[in-house]
């Protein structure tokens, strides 16, 4: 019996950094006992690129295609905090027709980075089927995107004054067979997903409260599941969002599943603004004429928007020169994933997998 | 206590910003750099949040930002401290448990330590990382 007792009860386990469930190379190091969590220690860095850095050596301009490898899955809506910065110090006023192209474009990769989520966190908890559903939808949003940009990613779309290329018809066809086929669409997949395993795994694990919120920082849909009403597009109107209606879906408990149904919800939202915006969308030039040599004037200039994720600030230090003095992001699932350490805690590991991809994080973004 | 009284009860003056070119909707410069725990304090008695903490090289030291923004009306307020290198800051983990990564990531970035945090470390930078990359004197290593 002297032998077992020696046995420690507790031990470490490392979740990552090469792990299907943590998306990237994220590192969470699990103190259990058992199947249970006692503690937990998030490791970052293992993207680290030094961007910030980077930026410093590279013109505004060269800036640009870099903005889209932070937030892989949405990244016009990083483009666009980087534009908005860059707009903002320089006084350029952006055509109405591109702020609605912008609108059209940032929404559809809101709802492509929200489908992904859906998709990989279903797959995450053992649904492999809801993943092809979502896809099937994602992939059109992809194929519109290659229509107009070129890219089906990291899409180097938005310019200064406006965007690179107007809408093709092409684009426009496109767009209503989605638009037909989206809100059935997105019926079946919850239809599907709402088994009585999925609620099980997700109802009443992960709470965060509203003072969880406070002190973290948290934006975007884990603040909206906890019942923040806090939108930049709603709170800070940027671009046409003041002209449009829709509503910011909140949830009420802070569980997994209120993150999830905000997400489910905001797909719903975002098609109503994508057909708004193409009813109002009015002809006219699609950009401003944009200078060759971008010099921002002596200052400092911070722009937010909200991503899928949450608020992005994009902070920038101009000396006078073609280069900024100091680039800094203010990537929300950095602040979404420091909350994960508090939420772990008492938890099986089974349900690590469902908090950590209830926040939804992107590796690239948190790591720069 | 209401944040008018910031600039009474604090070594704050009020820096004068339009919100279209700058992007802060009010910011203040801190004379005094370990009153920002108290003013950290004041920021969350009334529901603001801590966006992030920055810093950025001036050539002759650091500039320090403290970004509060609150979620019920447009207020997004700066509060900048001039501060040397390789100082020792007041941590303000205690206040905002975000402050928590943002100030390990100065750390990492700039090489000012913060008193009171409760676990700081190099947060991006791999391990045996020499010097603090976003200082303009840092060079990269060569090969």
């Amino acid at each position: 019996m002297d032998t077992v007792k020696e046995i420690k009860k507790d031990f470490f386990i490392n979740m990552g950094p090469q792990h299907p469930s943590t998306h990237g190379v994220l590192r969470i190091v699990l103190n259990v006992e058992g199947e249970k969590v006692l503690s937990s220690e998030t490791v970052l860095g293992y993207a680290h690129r030094g961007v910030e850095k980077m930026a410093e050596s590279k013109t505004y301009i060269q800036m640009m295609p870099v903005m889209d490898r932070f937030d892989y899955v949405s990244s016009m809506l990083f483009e666009w905090g980087y534009v908005g910065a860059l707009e903002k110090a320089l006084g350029v006023k952006v055509p109405e027709r591109a702020e609605y192209i912008r609108v059209i474009m940032g929404e559809l990769n809101r709802i492509a980075s929200h489908l992904l989520w859906v998709g990989a966190f279903l797959l995450d908890l053992g649904a492999f089927t809801p993943f092809l559903w979502v896809f099937d939808a994602r992939e059109r949003i992809m194929d519109m995107f290659e229509e107009v940009t070129g890219q089906r990613m990291t899409n180097n779309y938005f310019r200064i004054g406006g965007v690179k290329d107007d809408l093709t018809p092409q684009f426009f066809k496109m767009l209503q067979d989605f638009l037909k086929m989206i809100r059935e669409r997105m019926k079946d997949t919850e239809d599907l997903i709402e088994s009585i395993i999925f609620l099980e795994r997700v109802k009443d694990i992960g709470f965060i409260s509203k003072q969880d919120v406070i002190d973290y920082g948290l934006t975007g849909p884990v603040a909206r599941g906890s019942g923040f009403s806090y939108d930049l597009r709603k709170n800070e109107p940027y671009s046409v969002y003041d002209k449009i209606d829709f509503e910011i879906p909140v949830g009420e408990k802070g569980d997994c599943y209120d993150r999830y149904k905000v997400r489910m919800k905001e797909v719903i939202q975002s098609v109503r603004i994508v057909e708004q915006a193409l009813n109002l969308l009015p002809d006219g030039p699609y950009t401003e004429k944009s200078p060759k040599v971008v010099k921002l004037p002596e200052g400092e200039y911070y722009n937010a928007v909200e991503t899928s994720r949450g608020l992005l600030g994009v902070y920038i230090v101009s000396d006078g020169s073609t280069k900024p003095a100091r680039f800094k992001l203010r990537d929300p699932a950095f602040s979404n994933l420091s909350i994960l350490d508090k939420l772990l805690p008492g938890n099986k590991i089974s349900d690590v997998v469902a908090i950590l991809g209830s926040i939804d994080v992107v590796i690239p973004e948190i790591d720069r | 206590m209401a944040l008018v009284a910031l600039v009474d009860n604090f070594s704050l003056t009020k820096i004068d910003i339009s919100y279209e070119a700058k992007g802060f909707n009010h910011a203040y410069l801190l004379e005094k750099k370990e009153e920002i725990v108290d003013i950290a304090k004041a920021f969350k008695d009334e529901g603001y949040f801590l966006e992030t903490i920055t810093a950025f090289d001036k050539g002759d030291g650091l500039r320090m930002i403290y970004l509060f923004n609150v979620h019920h009306k447009v207020h997004r307020t700066a509060v900048y401290f001039d501060s040397p290198y390789d100082a020792e800051l007041q941590s303000i983990t205690n206040v905002f448990p975000s402050a928590n990564w943002f100030e390990s990531e100065v750390y990492d970035m700039f090489g000012v330590t913060f008193k009171g945090h409760p676990d700081l470390k190099r947060l991006l930078t791999p391990e045996g990382m020499k010097g603090f990359p976003l200082l303009k004197s840092w060079k990269p290593e060569e090969e």
